[in-house]
């Protein structure tokens, strides 16, 4: 077990850390202090990393907490709070992709994507960001894959195909365009899931 | 992984009403972690807390032992730490006044 001088004085400066209220930045730079020296020790602090993550996502820094948070479940899995937290930071990225008030052009829109897709947490709206955003910085091509991806993902949302088909309309591929409408209105008809429709016969 | 992560949940459902239970199901998913290869602080850091409310001092002692090795700096468990050694000295007190 880690002991001694050296341990007390970094759990002090993690205390001042967790405790310091009115400077953020301040408290940052301690707790990266505290990670960086756990590294040189060879010790994964799951807590750290956790605590660090809220810390940078009360300061806004949604991404930052991201990576932090993902370290900590990476540093211990079967952590249930580290694995909510998670869940909770995914969803805050998740919502700031899909944004309305973001332009679809927008730079960051490809970071926060990544970094959705590799912790394998993008849903369907952050794909169809990716894709609008493709196609308003003319990535014709890799917007069409990605569509064409998203309808395979998700071939029941009748939004994929409408994408499928702007994206194929874009590239002049009519008949692809559509066969993609066609796709969008057949997923909009819901059939009744029980019972016949009409008047019941004894 | 998932069958672990469902006995974890069990155990903190079951932790306040059955913590005798919830014991059980914490020590499973202890045990089937290993198995795996896997190590949990919080695991570990959760039945301590779990045998610190069931008054068993000295076996939780043992579980923060174990959460200090895997993370030094988790101050939880550095608080739970001093909480069992002030209750311990306060236990071996009370044992001296009654034998006195």
């Amino acid at each position: 077990m880690l002991t001694g001088a050296k341990l007390e004085a970094l759990l002090a400066k993690l205390r001042r850390a967790l405790e310091e209220r009115g400077d953020a930045e301040a408290a940052e730079k301690l707790f990266r202090e505290v990670l960086a020296e756990a590294q040189r020790l060879g010790v994964a602090s799951a807590y750290v990393h956790y605590v660090l993550s809220g810390a940078l996502d009360r300061m806004g820094k949604l991404e930052m907490a991201f990576d932090e948070i993902k370290k900590a479940v990476r540093a211990d899995p079967l952590a249930l709070p580290v694995r909510h937290a998670f869940g909770d930071v995914a969803a805050r990225l998740r919502a700031a992709l899909a944004d309305p008030e973001r332009a679809v052009d927008d730079a960051a829109i490809p970071r926060l994507y990544t970094l959705l897709v590799e912790a394998g947490e993008a849903d369907l709206e952050a794909h169809l960001a990716m894709v609008r955003f493709a196609v308003a910085t003319a990535q014709l091509e890799r917007a069409r894959a990605l569509a064409e991806a998203v309808t395979t993902l998700f071939p029941a949302a009748r939004e994929a195909w409408e994408a499928l088909a702007r994206v194929a309309r874009a590239q002049g591929d009519v008949a692809r365009a559509v066969a993609a409408d066609a796709e969008a209105v057949g997923v909009g008809v819901q059939a009744p899931l029980f019972g016949v429709t009409g008047k019941a016969m004894a | 992984m998932k069958d672990i992560l469902l006995k974890v949940q069990a155990a903190q459902k079951l932790s306040s009403e059955e913590p005798e239970q919830a014991e059980l199901f914490l020590r499973s998913a202890l045990k089937d972690a290993e198995a795996l290869g896997q190590s949990s602080a919080t695991l570990h850091l959760q039945l301590a807390e779990l045998l610190y409310r069931l008054r068993r001092t000295r076996q939780a002692l043992e579980e923060v032992f174990v959460v200090l090795e895997l993370d030094p700096f988790n101050l939880t468990a550095v608080k739970l730490y001093q909480t069992l050694g002030r209750r311990l000295r306060s236990e071996a007190t009370a044992a001296e006044r009654s034998v006195s």
